[in-house]
């Protein structure tokens, strides 16, 4: 044991300590950033954005219960801070997206910044969930 | 009651199209379920490989690992995913788990996204075929089970209206357990096939076996099967047809007195069982079947598993015969391996694709009572009847040599199982007489021919083996209790002189 203890790279602990030092909280949204982004995560183009929110939607009475529920809560929020937008599943051109997030179920919401990504499957029927997504997120409620 | 039968599509996988009388229901569903590591990936990937073959492109449904582990898992069996998703011949539909999201449910759902993706997948790559790996899975990444189960039915309805055969695995817990822990039979109840992984005498014994094919025949019952290095692989054993025709043609034993005995020698086509305890002369009855039929401008493969390569070109040196450069002159092939190294029905898959590769005129095994060892009874016995039945399918000459636990007569087990599949049997037995231990061999049974039915002295020495005179006299040999009885001073003097030839 003595002799694994000899072998840490002090540097790391290094890079640990000045980054506390800093903030952690800062780190570790930092953190979780980098990860939810991975390689093509999507990061808002729009710097007031927030948040980014997909909703996949069929053309199901589930899904349009979904996208009514989703857009009556959002209308309590500054629009300018969330990136919200919605994706047909049976549209064969917006197909690719679903395959890229893997979306098995219609409705599903998908906060996929900032991460991690968290998906929500169904009709939204407890609004709190989503507006706690969007407390979590920093969006400012409409004055 | 109906005209249009159903047609069947091959999977490609070796055996099982046999056993299945020609494949999977076309445009059907067939439930595939089996215990974790039963192969029901390899199953769904194989059946999807052989439709690109053929022009019939497929789509892979992955519930459980990402495309990319099975695009690498794969890559084992030589099978190039990533080049038939360039040539659009298969493509993936990705509803692994990801473990680094976060999932939510709140409300009702349907599974519009994942019957929208499969559908424009199928039109993608315009599939005929389409596998859904493990369906099991779902149940996991959704709380709502009743949902799942309705969800599920709906896509088994797409799959049918887009008229694909499809696949669906499904795991299991228990090898002999219902068929699935969420009932998924329930959906996909016309074709079942249950793959089982069953712990056998400390060995694993892979079996498949078709439940149902609704609406078309099959065969029934398990057959053992191996995931070798070409994927799976059914050894369809008793479904294999005594078809192979007969011939009348004569090979020479490698011995003139022994051919006389049975009657101008083996059939060209015929399986010999050479039985005798430990030191009679088996490994010389091979070692003289080998070089007699490569003096005749045959092809010979030879399989020993109870001796090393060099025992064996020693030994035969020793009869004058120079094995090592026959081997290098291409008439010979020489395989030896320890019995122990794979399960049988590897072995069986080995020896198969030797013989294809090499396609010799004659096999012979040394012995097949050392493969009986580290294996069990059933599986010996399906080893014994896939050998022979093979061997014979190819129009080749097979002698196997079974060891008898006994030095004195007795008959082994590996004699129990072959006995009745064999055309001809050897005996090879100790005799003694008056003190001495002598060797007699009898031909006991000569499928399709006369044969000689003496007990006749049997030597060895430097020029190898030597058929002599038959016994008088002495009964029990075969038994292993030679006993002389009433014997007349001038036959005890016959006896005495009996041996001292020319």
């Amino acid at each position: 044991v003595s002799l694994q203890t000899e072998t840490v790279d002090f540097s790391l602990f290094d890079n640990v300590k000045a980054a506390s030092k800093r903030d952690v909280s800062g780190l570790a949204a930092m953190l979780r950033n980098a990860i939810a982004r991975g390689g093509d995560g999507e990061e808002p183009v729009d710097p007031l954005h927030r948040v980014t929110l997909v909703l996949y939607t069929s053309d199901s009475l589930y899904s349009a219960r979904a996208r009514a529920m989703l857009e009556r809560i959002v209308a309590d929020y500054d629009p300018e801070q969330i990136d919200l937008s919605f994706v047909d599943v049976t549209d064969p051109m917006a197909g690719a997206r679903a395959d890229e997030d893997g979306i098995i179920a219609t409705p599903t919401l998908v906060k996929a910044f900032p991460g991690p990504k968290m998906w929500i499957a169904g009709t939204l029927d407890d609004g709190e969930v989503v507006r706690r997504l969007l407390d979590n997120a920093g969006v400012d409620k409409k004055q | 009651m109906t005209t249009d039968k159903i047609q069947k599509v091959p999977t490609g996988i070796f055996g099982f199209d046999h056993i299945a009388e020609g494949g999977l229901p076309e445009g059907r569903s067939t439930l595939v379920v089996g215990t974790a590591g039963s192969a029901k990936t390899v199953f769904a990937m194989q059946f999807l490989l052989e439709g690109a073959a053929r022009g019939e492109n497929g789509v892979f449904v992955t519930f459980e690992e990402s495309p990319a582990d099975l695009r690498r898992n794969v890559l084992g069996f030589g099978w190039d995913i990533m080049r038939l998703e360039e040539e659009r011949k298969l493509c993936f539909v990705d509803a692994s788990p990801r473990p680094e999201e976060q999932r939510i449910e709140s409300g009702s759902y349907d599974f519009g996204a994942l019957v929208a993706r499969i559908e424009a997948a199928v039109k993608k790559v315009n599939a005929k075929r389409i596998s859904l790996d493990s369906i099991g899975a779902v149940f996991v990444q959704f709380l709502d089970q009743a949902s799942v189960r309705r969800e599920l039915y709906r896509i088994a309805a797409a799959l049918k209206r887009m008229g694909v055969t499809a696949v669906i695995t499904s795991e299991r817990s228990d090898d002999h357990g219902p068929i699935s822990p969420q009932g998924v039979e329930e959906f996909v109840t016309d074709n079942v096939i249950v793959l089982r992984n069953i712990l056998e005498d400390e060995k694993r014994r892979r079996t498949i076996e078709i439940l149902k094919l609704r609406g078309t025949s099959h065969e029934k019952g398990e057959y053992p099967f191996s995931v070798s290095h070409k994927g799976m692989v059914v050894i369809p054993l008793s479904a294999i047809q005594l078809k192979q025709r007969s011939t009348t043609i004569r090979i020479t034993s490698g011995n003139e007195e022994l051919d006389k005995m049975c009657g101008g020698g083996f059939f060209r086509d015929s399986i010999i069982l050479v039985s005798g305890a430990t030191g009679t002369g088996k490994t010389l009855m091979v070692t003289a079947f080998t070089a007699g039929g490569i003096a005749k401008g045959e092809r010979c493969l030879t399989f020993c598993f109870e001796e090393s390569r060099e025992q064996f070109f020693r030994n035969a040196a020793g009869w004058g015969f120079d094995f090592e450069k026959l081997e290098r002159d291409g008439h010979l092939r020489v395989v030896t391996d320890y019995p122990e190294i794979m399960p049988l029905e590897e072995h069986l898959l080995r020896i198969k694709s030797i013989i294809e590769e090499f396609k010799p005129n004659r096999i012979a095994v040394d012995s097949l009572s050392a493969l009986e060892r580290g294996s069990t009874g059933r599986s010996f016995r399906e080893f014994v009847i896939g050998l022979t039945a093979f061997v014979k399918h190819q129009e080749m000459a097979g002698l196997f040599t079974a060891t008898t636990p006994t030095l004195m007569g007795g008959s082994s087990i590996t004699e129990a199982h072959i006995s009745t599949i064999c055309d001809s049997i050897i005996l090879l037995r100790y005799v003694e007489t008056f003190g001495e231990m002598r060797r007699g061999l009898t031909v006991l049974k000569m499928r399709g021919s006369p044969h000689d039915k003496d007990i006749r002295e049997f030597t060895i020495d430097g020029s190898g083996m030597h058929v002599g005179r038959a016994f008088r006299n002495v009964s029990g040999i075969i038994s292993g209790i030679p006993t002389q009885a009433n014997i007349p001073p001038e036959e005890i003097e016959r006896l005495r002189t009996m041996f001292n030839e020319e």
